[in-house]
């Protein structure tokens, strides 16, 4: 028999996470790869890399479950046919309380996003994302790496070999590069500066998500920032109480949301929209264009699949969006909609 | 004075416009309503502000440029509503004329309206005197039935808006409410002016959405919404919030609307305020313009009718509700209600605006059922 395994795929804005899932919810396969320009490859070229590896591991294998989450969930949930398409922090609290089931508050810092998540009993009570600032975020960390010519690999054993570090502003990026450079030329090192930097992001992560609320152990960093070392230690200085960091700390979103989706097929008890590795082959092409119905003048995106139109998103008034979907299958996704509640409820 | 024709033109303000335009019609004026919040106004609209400017007083400044833009062969009165005190809302028709007239637009002029102030015997003329300027003179009783008219069209709007979003989560065709919606906003907005046939519409369309098929439940997470009028009232400037969450399956309810917001802020004031300041009491307990009052009060009031979270809608960088926001952290931990504070601005991507929305709604859903479990677990003991 082939195993049985669930597919889970985080696409974030930075990177985009392949994982798949045993039938005892381990990761047997994850990758971890940058999302660069366009997304869609990204996905197909996680799924042949993930499919080769993990066909040569366990022979043939049968994908029972799909998730998607993080900012491309959409497009990623279309093109390969999703099971469930879920926002990326109830995939991130779901698969923390998994691995640490007695955790209070989650940390999150992302590629774009940074989130703090609180936890009570085993459920989200509450949460906290950033607005429309990005201080303190993995580009930015990406970026000033460069810019002082350290690999981004190496920023948290920097930090740790720094004996002074610098203070440094860390309400706005901008203002927070010109400090750094202000302080190199000032003749500070670079394992300094560092240092100074990582206190900053998590001064500022604090001051603008935690905003005076209760603070709890256990906690658990995770998302991609999670790896610095760094800024491990300023957070554990910070919240003065250890901080986990979990051994999937870069995969969580994906692990979550591919347990997320075997429980919504298990569920439903219906069968996966998967369509098959054979997406990987198929060409697909995004468009977007103004739509002229009205005065909205909305940007509606467009997704082709093989020539054929396969989604639309984007408009108000669902004039595109609803043109795939027909009544009856509409009807049927209600209803699915309301059973499901009534099995939670139970 | 131009001999060019007068025409009026008005904030959009969600469904309601079609209210205001006929109040103008009825007093034998041109009106032109801008076109909804859209990438090409909120363009316009910013590059030509100040920066630090509030976001709605940018989405109305790139609207009325259109409108000027699009018309150049008529005289505008543009009308903006104004309010007193520290916020920066009373400064917004002087600098219309001001960036306007730099930007070379002859036109038009602004009209502003105000409530009533106190002291009465220096705000009720005062109130007189901008009334006589906006409308300019009629007879009395024109202006009395402009006034009865739009009214009944703003609360004819609400009522079906209030349906609609009552329904969007029962409903057992997926949009097929909100297309009949859209069809009843059209008939009010043409409907002829006369109070009783607005009111047989309402009541024939209110019933045909009664009538399409849904399920009637009452176990759905309720959310309420709190913030600043403007971004609030209009469907434009929140990327529609009230429908996605709508569509997320959740009851939800908008604390603001035309009509409570104009009685509370110019006829009811006295009433209005006491009301405020009792239940506000140790949370804020004095004006600091635009709604950062109401959104507090208007929390604890949702908390105390029941409803599972509050979602406050704010312009970025707004500062009555930037102070609100803080306060509403402490709101939420004393009354035990999760408030989750948006704050919009000129981007109009969605995606991280719906996932929001979506961890809201989960976590939400996941309180509530906490809540459920522990209910049960007590009753078995009591019963043990």
């Amino acid at each position: 028999m082939s195993k049985q395994v669930a597919l889970g795929i985080d696409v974030g804005s930075v990177t985009t996470k392949v994982i798949f899932v045993d039938e005892k919810d381990e990761i047997i396969e994850g990758l971890y790869i940058r999302t660069k320009g366009n997304p869609i490859d990204t996905i197909k070229a996680g799924m042949i890399e993930a499919y080769s590896v993990i066909t040569s591991k366990f022979g043939d294998i049968e994908v029972t479950a799909v998730g998607t989450t993080g900012s491309g969930r959409q497009l990623a949930g279309v093109v390969v046919g999703a099971d469930i398409i879920k926002n990326e922090i109830s995939a991130h609290a779901y698969a923390a309380i998994h691995e640490v089931p007695d955790v209070s508050t989650i940390f999150e810092i992302g590629g774009q996003d940074s989130k703090i998540i609180f936890i009570r009993n085993g459920a989200v009570t509450d949460f906290a994302m950033n607005t429309v600032c990005a201080a303190g975020t993995g580009s930015f960390l990406d970026h000033q790496a460069e810019r002082i010519g350290v690999d981004i690999e190496k920023f948290g054993d920097y930090s740790l070999r720094a004996t002074n570090p610098v203070r440094i502003a860390g309400r706005c990026t901008v203002f927070a590069e010109s400090d750094m450079i202000h302080k190199q030329q000032m003749g500070a090192t670079s394992e300094d500066i560092i240092a100074g930097l990582s206190e900053s992001l998590v001064r500022n992560y604090l001051n603008n998500l935690a905003r005076g609320k209760e603070l709890l152990p256990k906690f658990v960093f995770q998302g991609g920032v999670s790896e610095n070392i760094g800024i491990v230690k300023a957070f554990e200085n910070a919240v003065g109480s250890e901080v986990i960091v979990p051994k999937n700390n870069k995969l969580m979103g994906a692990w979550g949301v591919a347990m997320l989706a075997k429980r919504e097929v298990e569920i439903t008890g219906q069968r996966t929209n998967f369509k098959g590795f054979k997406v990987t082959e198929l060409e697909h092409k995004t468009r977007v264009f103004y739509c002229d119905g009205c005065a909205n003048n909305c940007e509606v995106y467009e997704v082709i699949e093989n020539g054929e139109t396969i989604a639309y998103w984007g408009d108000r008034c669902g004039k595109w969006s609803n043109r795939l979907t027909s009544k009856v299958r509409r009807t049927e996704r209600a209803d699915r909609r309301q059973s499901e509640e009534v099995n939670s409820e139970k | 004075m131009s001999h060019k024709r007068i025409t009026y033109t008005v904030p959009r303000m969600g469904y309601t416009y079609a209210a205001f335009e006929s109040f103008f019609q009825i007093l034998g004026y041109d009106v032109i309503i801008p076109e909804p919040t859209n990438t090409e106004t909120i363009k316009e609209g910013v590059s030509n502000s100040p920066e630090y400017m509030c976001f709605p007083f940018k989405i109305l400044l790139g609207q009325f440029e259109r409108v000027l833009e699009q018309n150049p062969d008529r005289y505008f009165k543009m009308v903006s509503l104004e309010s007193y005190g520290p916020c920066r809302f009373g400064y917004y028709s002087p600098l219309y004329y001001k960036i306007l007239k730099d930007k070379g637009f002859t036109n038009f002029e602004v009209v502003n309206v105000e409530g009533i102030y106190p002291p009465l015997y220096r705000g009720i003329p005062r109130f007189f005197k901008k009334l006589i300027k906006l409308t300019g003179w009629h007879t009395p009783w024109t202006v009395v039935k402009a006034f009865v008219i739009a009214g009944w069209k703003v609360y004819a709007t609400e009522q079906l808006e209030k349906k609609l979003y009552y329904l969007i989560p029962r409903e057992k065709v997926s949009g097929s409410t909100e297309r009949i919606f859209n069809g009843a906003i059209e008939k009010i907005r043409h409907a002829p002016n006369k109070v009783k046939t607005i009111k047989k519409i309402l009541n024939e369309e209110l019933e045909k959405m009664d009538k399409n098929p849904h399920v009637e439940r009452d176990d759905l997470p309720k959310i309420g919404l709190v913030g600043e009028a403007y971004i609030l009232m209009d469907y434009g400037n929140n990327l529609d919030i009230e429908k996605k969450l709508a569509y997320m399956g959740v009851d939800v309810d908008r604390s603001l609307r035309v009509t409570n917001w104009t009685l509370d802020r110019l006829i009811k004031t006295k009433y209005h305020k006491a009301h405020m300041l009792e239940v506000n009491k140790g949370y804020l307990d004095f004006f600091i313009g635009g709604d950062g009052q109401e959104s507090i009060m208007n929390t604890i009031l949702y908390k105390k009718n029941g409803y599972d979270g509050v979602i406050q809608a704010q312009p970025f960088g707004c500062l009555p509700e930037t102070a609100a926001k803080e306060i509403l952290t402490k709101v939420s931990e004393d009354y035990d209600i999760p408030v989750l504070s948006l704050a919009f601005d000129e981007q109009t991507g969605e995606a991280g605006f719906v996932t929001r929305l979506e961890a809201f709604v989960d976590m939400i859903k996941s309180r509530r059922q906490i809540k459920a479990d522990e209910k049960r677990e007590e009753s078995v003991t009591v019963k043990s």
